[in-house]
């Protein structure tokens, strides 16, 4: 249960980043590092976290939006399945 | 008293050897540290045939390499020049050819560029820092440095009018235009700012700014000319605000320098009643105006700092501040201050004939921070300064030499000045300056590319954007994505377009003219409908 509900979180942020935020050829995959390989600017990471709210019906508070959560896909649908969790 | 940037980092390796001179987060370099490996990799560069007045180039993602790499070259004689980390490999291209660059100070981070980079034409550059088992061509690495013995007999003569660094910025043919200072220049704003904002050996400024943006000049050398500890933000840092918080807090910053955005994001995000921030004595801001509502915000939000408004182009240094006591209730904006002590101002119209008080012009300055020009731009340097004869039969070579801002200010009786707008179409986002003429010249050099017209649209509070519309040769299947994909290869990325469209047409004005306020016009109207809703999260 707990994978598959990880894997569509991965799918619909690797949708949402490869096809909506990043129009110019741009590909991330699930282990690359958001800020390090991609250089994600912090507009994107903005728009990111707007569509994560809308799309999974969560609220994350400002001090979750942290490097930890966030550096990568896959961190961050583990993040939100622990979000979902609590 | 020194005359050259390294000779302070000298005087405290001597005097304060354990005081801490830079921090990224655990790793810690102390003024003797940084000065005995400066000079290690200053003797490596001095070995490998760098000669006085060559350009290095800093290529690194922020790390404590970087101070060893600035001070490294300096006392080697060279200019360092900062490449962008994020630049796409056609920028840094250009760069490394027009200034000349032949050694690249690096590492680990951008091993996988370099390679790029040496299989694109530079297969002959140096580079210093990655690790052998990248197997990149003429390598050497940070283990080989930090092994050398340090000769300073081969330290060359320089003099304060030598060339310190070249920072890079956005030109309107599509070239950038590298902005040349020397120590003299340097060292002159440093020690303006360090006696200004009463800098001294207990402060931990923090560095937010990456090195080819000209308010990282505080960070590396007023910080030193006063024996500061200069902590290093990572990058990563500066795009979460919860956690660039609660870096400052744990650093125990003192003093921090950086854009309205930053702030902004800081207190909108940056859950900053969770962190102890009160060390911070000083918020210094530049690069774009702050919207007042937003400042008024993270004031409250810091009681215990000062904050100031810093203006004054990487051309010229900073020139002129204002420190906020406080903010008039109905306050729209806030000053940019009167020119500093070091300083001259001019504000003249079209015809350089000064305007009168509260009148609007171009703001003139003459300062000993002033950048020596453009590298290799003689035209531009012909055009970027006005020389002030007060004496009839002068030539130009002893007249008072004015850089000309390109910003329209207007002063008040009591000296301040205040920000009205731009002569031209650069225009500033998060404090980068962009040149909309750049990204048009570069969207036209495209072959699918007709015509182009670039603008930038500001929607009440959100940030600057820059939209781009294009008429194409012939119709073509996917051209927007094909533009866009073009264009990163040669635009950082803060200058690309966050909106570009392909139309049939563009508005003209009666003298035929792309109609590009009616466009800027347009595309507020619909900002309303597509972008606002998107942004807000």
């Amino acid at each position: 249960m707990t994978s598959l509900a990880k894997q569509a979180i991965i799918d619909d942020l690797l949708t949402y980043i490869n096809e909506e935020l990043y129009e110019d050829g741009t590909t991330v995959d699930v282990d690359d590092d958001l800020l390090l390989d991609i250089g994600m600017d912090s507009l994107s990471l903005m728009l990111m976290v707007g569509f994560i709210e809308s799309q999974f019906e969560l609220s994350i508070e400002p001090a979750q939006i942290t490097i930890t959560h966030f550096r990568s896909v896959d961190i961050i649908s583990d993040f939100l399945l622990s979000l979902k969790s609590s | 008293m020194p005359f050259l940037i390294h000779q302070y980092l000298e005087h405290h390796g001597r005097n304060q050897v354990d005081a801490e001179a830079a921090v990224c987060l655990d790793d810690t370099l102390s003024y003797g540290q940084l000065d005995h490996k400066a000079n290690q990799l200053s003797t490596v560069l001095l070995t490998h045939l760098v000669k006085k007045g060559d350009r290095v180039g800093i290529y690194l993602d922020k790390c404590i390499d970087m101070p060893v790499a600035i001070y490294g070259i300096l006392k080697s004689g060279a200019a360092y020049v900062p490449l962008d980390p994020s630049a796409p490999i056609q920028r840094l291209s250009e760069i490394i050819n027009d200034c000349g660059i032949q050694v690249v100070i690096s590492g680990n981070s951008k091993a996988k560029k370099l390679a790029q980079l040496k299989s694109q034409g530079h297969q002959s550059l140096l580079t210093i820092g990655p690790d052998n088992r990248f197997n990149l061509d003429a390598n050497i690495d940070w283990d080989h440095v930090y092994t050398t013995q340090p000769d300073l007999s081969l330290s060359p003569h320089i003099i304060e009018s030598d060339l310190a660094y070249i920072i890079y910025t956005s030109g309107s043919t599509g070239k950038p235009k590298g902005i040349m200072h020397t120590h003299h220049s340097c060292l002159s704003y440093s020690r303006w700012a360090a006696t200004e904002y009463q800098l001294n050996v207990t402060d931990r400024l923090g560095n937010h700014s990456p090195l080819h943006f000209d308010i990282s000049i505080f960070d590396w050398f007023a910080g030193v000319v006063a024996g500061c500890c200069t902590i290093i933000i990572p990058d990563e840092y500066t795009k979460f605000p919860a956690s660039y918080a609660q870096l400052i807090s744990e650093s125990h910053m003192t003093v921090l320098f950086t854009v309205p955005f930053a702030l902004i994001q800081l207190s909108l995000r940056g859950a900053m009643e969770q962190h102890n921030m009160n060390k911070l004595r000083w918020v210094i801001f530049g690069g774009e105006p702050f919207p007042i509502k937003h400042l008024a915000a993270i004031m409250a939000q810091l009681p215990n700092a000062a904050f100031d408004n810093m203006y004054g182009p990487a051309e010229v240094n900073g020139c002129t501040h204002f420190t906020i006591k406080h903010l008039e209730a109905r306050a729209q904006t806030i000053p940019i201050g009167p020119i500093n002590q070091i300083s001259n101002a001019l504000i003249v119209d079209e015809n350089d004939q000064a305007v009168d008080v509260d009148s609007i012009g171009e703001l003139l300055v003459r300062t000993p921070s002033m950048m020596q020009g453009y590298w290799g731009r003689a035209e531009l340097n012909e055009s970027a300064f006005y020389y002030y004869k007060p004496f009839s039969g002068l030539d130009n070579h002893y007249a008072q030499r004015y850089y000309r801002t390109g910003d329209l200010v207007s002063c008040s009786s009591n000296g301040d000045m205040w920000f009205i707008g731009r002569k031209d179409r650069q225009i500033k986002i998060r404090g980068y300056r962009v040149e909309l003429d750049e990204i048009e010249a570069q969207l036209v050099s495209n072959d699918l590319v007709e015509e182009a017209a670039v603008f930038s649209v500001k929607f009440d509070d959100e940030p600057l954007q820059i939209h781009a519309k294009v008429t194409l040769k012939s119709a073509c299947e996917n051209a927007t994505k094909l533009i866009l994909v073009a264009l990163k290869q040669c635009l950082p990325s803060y200058a690309m377009p966050a909106k570009l469209t392909v139309v049939e047409f563009f508005p003209r004005t009666t003298s035929g003219k792309i109609d590009r306020t009616y466009l800027t016009k347009l595309a507020i109207e619909q900002t309303v409908d597509i972008v606002s809703p998107k942004t807000k999260p």
